[in-house]
């Protein structure tokens, strides 16, 4: 089943008087299920791609269609409710939030969805940080973590809501091979 | 869940906690100053409104229109005769006591020196029923009929004076002839009422008839029970049927009018000094946010890329502007509070024995009241204050777009 579909994106910076073209005439398919990987060099535009696909930012050109809804013309708020309920994001530098502990940064996307009770929301986030290997550290906060455990309650953080997809940028590139590696194996599984 | 979002607020007022403190400080000063101040304020207008009560005019006093237009006049001109209301007003359930006055303008000589006074004939046996003179007298009280004064404390002060020297008291008869007293000071008046303390009383019959005036006198005051506005508008009737229009009723507060506007303008200031200090408070809150906002730009990307609608964001930095405000203003407040139980337990006594002049009826002891509107008021106007200063920021920070703060 496509799942999510680009057709002729292109997106271009505009500062000042320079344009940058980051991305040109951009299509194509991802099936639900799939793990995809996407390779170039630096300046290539591949956190561009992963912004437009996460909704964070409009192509200039084309379109997204992301589980059949098309992205275009939706409002910010409409985009929020996407991302919120259909996405989830590894980043480069983990990017925890400092002043929650592991479990509460992993029951935070839960929690923004409303949906679910305390104790649900609980003991979900507990078993995808047990799932990735950080049943010891649940009430540690990620300046107590080393860089590898943040990047798995990143992934933990990305995995709890079972979203429809998942977008890493770089997941790996902070961290040593072995440890990245290992981050690799959990996103596969 | 709400709770998120408050928990996040309040992690992050505690990780900016030496900001956060200081900011809580000056809203808390700020609150505090208003709380103190106004109850100073009050302190003093309650005081300055008692001395002015007890020692000058009474609930309610009756006199010529003249005197109360231009104080400053000390004629005999606008003498009346009071027997003629005396039997009516006695009738009035609400006037509980009354008492007449005679003032003039005289000199007091003690042999060496000279001073000018206002000189008060107050009727020695009912003056007690109306004023608290006496509470505040070193030595005897008048009898009537007799060669007697009693001076201000400022002025035995001035004139050298103890009990029972004797002075002599220069002054104008009603036929504007200089009238020389022989009197001997039965006794010193001591009061908080500064202007009391300049003035000097001598038996209303002898001083009448001393200035040639048989029964006329300046001022009749009355102290009165019950309601004072109905109280005040009897009284009023009854000078009207006597058709003196030259007479009028008036209560202390008009009677005090210059003071009553002193006393309004200084809690005009007052109200703009602490609009001033409450400013600062708010410059501190969105000083706090707009530098949180910034410290966390990435932060507040990430929670967005996760879905956290603006709103949310918002609503997060404006609980963080609400617990500055509720602890701030709550501190403020408690210390306003032991404070000020101090300020109306014991008082101050900011003046020494220094008068204020200008007649203003301060001296002695100053006591704080309680105006729980103004400290309940405050403690709103400080949250409120609070969290309008922090939304602005809030939606600014709220706007910030999720690519730029997570470039790395
Ligand atoms: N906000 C922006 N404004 C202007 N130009 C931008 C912006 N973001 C990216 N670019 C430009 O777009 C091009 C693609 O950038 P992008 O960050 O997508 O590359 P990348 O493949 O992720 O690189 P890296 O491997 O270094 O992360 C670059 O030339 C970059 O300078
Ligand atoms: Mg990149």
């Amino acid at each position: 089943m496509t799942m999510l579909e680009l057709s002729n994106v292109t997106k271009i910076y505009a500062q000042g008087k320079v344009h940058v073209t980051a991305l040109r005439d951009v299509d194509f398919r991802v099936d639900s299920g799939e793990f995809l990987s996407i390779a170039g060099p630096s300046g290539s535009g591949k956190t561009t791609l992963l912004n437009l696909i996460g909704c964070l930012d409009v192509p200039t050109k084309g379109s997204i269609v992301l589980e059949g809804q098309q992205l275009a013309e939706r409002s910010k708020t409409q985009l929020a409710k996407i991302r919120r309920d259909h996405l989830g994001f590894v980043f480069q530098s983990y990017n925890l939030v400092p002043v929650l502990t592991a479990i509460e940064n992993v029951s935070l996307p839960l929690e923004l969805m409303r949906n679910m009770t305390k104790k649900a929301v609980r003991e979900r986030a507990e078993r995808t940080l047990t799932d990735v290997g950080l049943a010891e550290h649940l009430h540690h906060r990620p300046n107590e973590l080393s860089g590898g455990q943040q990047q798995r309650v990143a992934i933990a953080r990305a995995l709890v809501k079972e979203p429809s997809l998942i977008l890493a940028d770089e997941p790996t590139a902070n961290l040593d091979s072995e440890t990245g590696e290992a981050i690799l194996q959990l996103m596969w599984t | 869940m709400a709770g998120i979002l408050t928990k996040l607020a309040f992690r992050n007022l505690w990780r900016q906690r030496r900001r956060t403190i200081l900011t809580c400080l000056a809203l808390a000063f700020g609150i505090y100053m208003v709380i103190i101040l106004d109850s100073f304020v009050g302190g003093m207008t309650e005081m300055a409104g008692r001395n002015i009560v007890q020692l000058q005019t009474g609930d309610v006093q009756i006199q010529a229109h003249a005197y109360v237009d231009d104080p400053t006049d000390r004629s005999l001109d606008h003498v009346f005769a009071y027997s003629d209301f005396t039997d009516d007003l006695r009738q009035l359930d609400q006037v509980s006591a009354m008492t007449p006055r005679l003032s003039f303008a005289a000199e007091l000589h003690n042999g060496m020196d000279d001073y000018h006074v206002r000189a008060m004939g107050v009727d020695p046996l009912t003056d007690p029923d109306v004023f608290t003179t006496q509470q505040y007298l070193a030595g005897q009280w008048l009898e009537p009929g007799q060669q007697q004064v009693v001076v201000g404390a400022r002025v035995a002060q001035l004139l050298d004076l103890t009990v029972s020297d004797y002075v002599i008291l220069l002054t104008r008869t009603a036929n504007n002839a200089f009238q020389a007293l022989d009197l001997e000071v039965v006794g010193i008046l001591d009061t908080p009422h500064p202007e009391v303390n300049l003035a000097v009383y001598v038996p209303l019959d002898m001083a009448q008839t001393s200035l040639g005036l048989d029964q006329a006198i300046t001022s009749l005051h009355m102290t009165v029970s019950g309601s004072a506005k109905s109280a005040y508008e009897a009284i009023s009737s009854v000078v009207e049927q006597q058709n003196s229009t030259a007479l009028g009723a008036y209560t202390w507060e008009q009677a005090a009018e210059d003071f009553m506007v002193m006393a309004q303008s200084s809690r005009a200031i007052h109200s703009m000094l602490l609009s001033m200090l409450i400013l600062i408070a708010i410059v501190g809150v969105v000083n706090a946010i707009l530098l949180g906002a910034m410290e966390r730009t990435r932060e507040i990307g990430v929670l967005k890329a996760m879905g956290m609608s603006e709103r949310e964001v918002t609503q997060e930095f404006v609980t963080e502007a609400f617990g500055i405000g509720f602890v701030g203003s709550a501190a403020g407040v408690l210390l306003a509070l032991l404070t000020n139980w101090f300020l109306v337990e014991y008082g101050i006594n900011p003046y020494g024995d220094m008068d204020l002049g200008a007649g203003i009826p301060l001296r002695g002891h100053l006591y704080g009241v309680w105006n729980w509107t103004i400290i309940a008021g405050a403690f709103m106007v400080g949250i409120l204050a609070s969290v309008l200063a922090g939304i602005v920021p809030a939606i600014r920070a709220a706007g910030k777009s999720p690519i730029w703060a997570l470039r790395q």
